[in-house]
């Protein structure tokens, strides 16, 4: 039956996929992208919880500032309580989310441009406090030396994450962990009301759903996956300071959700894939880097509105035409 | 699901074939980095490092390179802009290290260099620091050229009590990690030649209105105002303001540079008078050394845009590095580091050598002990007041 | 005492002025073409970077380099609407995403052209005047005298002109507008012309006393934003109100708290005051 053979056909290819996830370090060893693909795989978590809360239709621009509190938030449980990094990631995670829970209660009643300003009137306040109570936070010096993670059998091994190719399958691991959570909670009820959230407010409404506790969901959700990526980027680096989750972070994430296509699920995947790929390539342009960076990312929209991520059924809309020489009944494009 | 999966491959496969590939180590190449900040906040930096840093090392490699060994070798210069974001200039190291597989990193700013020195320091690549920040000096491997900010605090304090007679002062630094750092330097410097510092405050980078913050600073009514660390223009800006709010007492600056006399001029007029600073190098064309003068000449005929003095800052970055690796006869990083640690070094006309020892700038491990000038502005133009020469630190006519 | 807070007054008025400028254009381009224009700051930096060149480069008399900066950038915008933003329509975080890539473009180019370095700029009035003991520099007063104008410049033009009502009708009715015979087109032309004249205005006015450089549209455009949406959306009046409230509270907290605190305050404020009014002052609904 054809049921069997499509899934064989997509076990292969899932199989296949993962051999090149986990074989990937020995394919670049000579490279030297390694630790450009750790990033990405970090800012991907990120970004897919960017775009979970941009599909209820507000744009939070104060996912940078998550990811300060998550690191920061790691960063003191490490240090100065001395907990284990595998301790400190989901309590990171946990604050984020309680915070984001507390301040999205308040801001989801607001839309549109306003939304957009409360999120970056927050943020602003978030960076500027880090900076400010230096005695605390380090001040913009920031905190170096946070420890990396370490898995401590006694009597028996200690592995420490020290190396890029070990945190690339730390990394890789919690990536598709996420990635995994998040595609339930969007293929199930959660990401059906969430969605309708976005299109309709009142018609959801008017069939009884309280639209407020569903938004309020997935920004602690999202946010919850920004705290984590900060976590892992303090100790993947193991030193923060303000300025490391300012603007250009921030748009950076924006720009790959934006780019790879907010209404699909793998969107922010390509975005961060492509917009990464593409600076790290225009690099060496030193002072002309900005502009090749920003005219790719023009061009990206006008002529990709609906991201990167909607070229395949695009391709095969138009695929189909040439096929079969006639136009399908519904329009194309989704 | 396979469009994703298809969709992923291809991503991916398209992240290889963009990047860069992997240079061949040629077999005479010394090769060397430089990440600075070339855009946004902190540009003029990065520009005249980057600058200083080519230009000398295109004259090095048009004379034939650095003979090394008995064997001649060509320097090749990698140049990344970090944009002032720590993890830009983070991913900027690592692909210097492991795709243009560099031997030595230039870089300023700490915000931006503390998140890769672990790993330049381990993998033992030398790198030259010019920044204001006190963290960096914590890994070996790295050297700062600028003097040491509490020995420069110091001999500021120091001359302004000798020349007004001051108990009081209230203080500007821009917030961020300099202003921070030096805040806390000169607040040292200060209690100890008996000054107090009545308010000391920051200002976000990219303010160009100064009034809120002067305001607030005159109302105690200090003796005088001191600039901590503000960047050339916000200086002059700053000075000028000052003036037009009536102040009328002296100003000066602890561990900031005033800009060259006619821009000063151009942005403050009259109000620049008397305006008093420390500098390390050369800040105008009454240049000390011949050397100095050269590069400033240099400057003049490939761009058009104002010299910055902090260029010559570039030009030590390089000019250490190579007289270090000349007198060490090697390229083994211990070797140089070991040349670094203890030989005096001629560099644009100045002898100086790194403060191992204790010494009257309160010598730090790998941090430079450099000349320092004390000028101020008398009818417009520059003019020096006093030059602060430690022991060991001589001008080579 | 009461000269200070005089002088907190005339600060507070100067910084209001500025963010005021740069959110009306904002203002405009959102009401009528229902865009957030992120490029904005770019525009206020090259109208400023144009009129540099006019005046020191080129030596071109002041008042010549002045116009002409503001007319040159009001045309290049009208260039970049019609070829580059219609195609996009109002998708809002597009947009966003594109005039944040031009508003990069731009700045890169201008420091590769100009080098980062910030430049001077000589400006036309030194000196200062002493009102009542407060001080105010020759130039500051130009700023605050010019910007009035301006303002009421605009406001004249949005109640009062022909072109001024279609603008309004398309703001509050684009398909009706078309039906009343107004092109909505042609009307998007004009107020980016406008906008962006406004924003080179803007920087032909800040650069002799400030100076100039590439990174130096970006407080103004955040700043700008705040003003613009503390204000209230879609109104003239409601960004008058709010650039005011910012100027405000950043001019006191700063001078009887402390700067970096009043910076901080003030993004307090507009997260308060967005939160209990979530239209803000004198909001219209949003669309």
């Amino acid at each position: 039956m054809d049921m069997s053979r499509s899934s064989f056909r997509q076990w292969t290819w899932f199989l296949g996929l993962l051999a090149i996830l986990l074989l990937m370090p020995a394919m670049v060893s000579g490279i030297g992208i390694l630790n450009i693909i750790n990033m990405m795989y970090l800012m991907i978590i990120a970004a897919m919880g960017l775009n979970l809360i941009l599909r209820t239709g507000h744009a939070n621009f104060a996912h940078a500032a998550f990811l300060a509190i998550g690191a920061y938030a790691s960063a003191f449980l490490s240090l100065r309580a001395g907990l284990a990094f595998w301790l400190c990631l989901p309590m990171a995670g946990l604050t984020g989310a309680l915070i984001a829970w507390g301040l999205g209660r308040i801001i989801l009643k607001v839309k549109g441009a306003y939304f957009f300003l409360i999120t970056v009137a927050f943020s602003e306040v978030v960076r500027r406090s880090l900076a400010y109570f230096s005695d605390v936070t380090g001040g913009h010096q920031g905190i170096e030396r946070i420890p990396k993670p370490s898995i401590n059998i006694p009597d028996l091994a200690t592995v420490r994450f020290g190396s890029e190719m070990s945190f690339y399958y730390l990394l890789l691991a919690t990536m598709l962990v996420s990635l995994v959570i998040m595609y339930r909670l969007q293929r199930g009820h959660w990401g059906l009301t969430w969605r309708a959230s976005r299109e309709a407010d009142m018609v959801a409404e008017s069939v009884g759903v309280d639209v407020l506790r569903y938004k309020i969901t997935a920004f602690v959700t999202g946010c919850f996956f920004a705290a984590i990526s900060g976590s892992l980027y303090a100790h993947y680096v193991s030193f923060i300071n303000p300025d490391t989750f300012g603007q250009p972070m921030m748009m950076g994430l924006l720009f790959a959700v934006v780019v790879g296509g907010r209404d699909y699920f793998y969107g922010p995947i390509i975005g961060i894939i492509l917009l990464r790929g593409c600076s790290a390539a225009v690099a060496r342009m030193a002072e002309y880097q900005p502009m090749v960076y920003g005219v790719i990312l023009i061009l990206a929209i006008l002529f990709f509105p609906a991201g990167f991520a909607s070229l395949p059924s695009r391709f095969s809309v138009m695929w189909q035409r040439i096929l079969h020489f006639r136009r399908p009944s519904e329009v194309a494009g989704s | 699901m396979k469009k994703v999966l298809m969709a992923l491959v291809l991503a991916i496969w398209a992240v290889f074939l963009l990047t860069p590939k992997p240079a061949l180590t040629a077999p005479e190449e010394i090769r060397i980095g430089l990440n600075a900040t070339m855009s946004g906040a902190g540009a003029q930096w990065g520009i005249a490092f980057d600058r200083a840093n080519r230009g000398r090392i295109e004259e090095i490699n048009k004379e034939g390179g650095l003979m090394v060994g008995g064997k001649r070798y060509t320097i090749k210069y990698f140049r990344y802009d970090n944009k002032a974001d720590p993890p830009t200039s983070l991913e900027n190291a690592k692909t210097l290290i492991n795709v243009d597989k560099v031997n030595f990193i230039f870089h300023h700013a700490s915000a931006n260099i503390l998140p890769y020195l672990p790993i330049t320091s381990e993998k033992k690549i030398i790198s030259m620091d010019l920044s204001v920040g006190s963290k960096t000096l914590g890994w070996p491997y790295n050297f700062n050229l600028l003097p040491a900010g509490t020995g420069r605090a110091e001999q500021a304090f120091k001359s302004f009590v000798k020349k007004f007679g001051i108990k009081k002062v209230a203080e500007i630094n821009p917030d961020n990690e300099s202003g921070q750092v030096t805040k806390a330097e000169d607040g040292m410097a200060a209690k100890q030649q008996g000054v107090e510092i009545l308010t000391s405050l920051f200002y976000t980078p990219g303010t160009t209105d100064f009034y809120p913050i002067l305001t607030k600073s005159l109302i105690a009514k200090p003796e005088m105002l001191v600039l901590g660390v503000p960047s050339p223009r916000d200086v002059a800006l700053i000075v000028k303001q000052a003036r037009e709010l009536g102040w009328s007492g002296p100003i000066g600056g602890a561990q900031c540079v005033a800009p060259p006399a006619v821009t000063f001029a151009q942005i403050a007029g009259k109000a620049a008078e008397g305006f008093m600073w420390s500098a390390p190098y050369s800040t105008d064309s009454n240049f000390w050394t011949k050397e100095e003068a050269a590069w400033a000449t240099y400057w003049k005929e490939h761009w058009t845009d104002p010299f910055i003095a902090d260029s010559f800052g570039g030009c030590r970055q390089i000019g250490f590095l190579a007289e270090a690796i000349k007198k060490a006869d090697s390229l083994d990083p211990d070797k140089i580091v070991r040349v670094l640690e203890t030989s005096n070094f001629v560099i644009l006309g100045w002898k100086m050598r790194f403060g191992v020892t204790p010494d009257c700038y309160q010598g730090r491990p790998r941090s430079l002990v450099s000349p320092l000038c004390l000028k101020t502005i008398k009818d417009g133009k520059e003019m020096v007041t006093e030059l602060i020469l430690p022991t060991g630190v001589e001008k080579v006519h | 005492m009461g000269l200070l807070y005089a002088q907190i007054l005339v600060n507070a008025l100067v910084l209001s002025l500025t963010y005021i400028l740069i959110a009306l254009g904002l203002t405009l381009v959102l009401s009528v073409m229902d865009i957030l224009n992120f490029a904005h700051g770019a525009i206020y930096m090259l109208g400023a970077y144009i009129f540099y060149t006019f005046l020191m480069k080129m030596d071109f008399p002041y008042f010549v380099s002045a116009i002409l900066a503001i007319v040159v950038t009001g045309f290049l915008g009208v260039v970049l609407e019609k070829y580059v933003l219609r195609r996009l329509g109002t998708a809002h975080l597009e947009v966003l995403v594109l005039t944040f890539g031009l508003g990069m473009v731009l700045e890169s180019l201008i420091t590769v052209i100009f080098s980062g370095q910030p430049l001077p700029v000589t400006g036309l009035f030194s000196g200062v005047i002493t009102v009542f003991g407060v001080t105010l520099s020759l130039e500051r007063l130009s700023i605050i005298l010019v910007s009035i104008v301006l303002v009421g410049a605009l406001f004249f033009f949005v109640t009062w002109t022909k072109e001024g009502r279609a603008m309004r009708a398309v703001t509050q009715n684009r398909v009706a507008a078309q039906l009343q015979g107004i092109d909505p087109h042609r009307i998007s032309a004009l107020c980016f012309f406008i906008a962006c004249a406004l924003a080179a205005a803007s920087g032909v006015l800040t650069a002799p006393i400030f100076g100039i450089e590439p990174t130096m549209g970006l407080t103004p455009l955040l700043k700008g934003f705040c003003a613009m949406i503390l204000g209230g959306l879609g109104n003239i009046t409601g960004c008058v109100m709010g650039g005011f409230i910012l100027g405000f509270v950043v001019s006191f907290g700063s001078t009887l708290i402390d700067p970096t605190m009043a910076d901080m305050i003030a993004f307090a404020l507009v997260l308060l005051i967005l939160i209990f009014r979530p239209r803000g002052i004198i909001g219209h609904v949003q669309k």
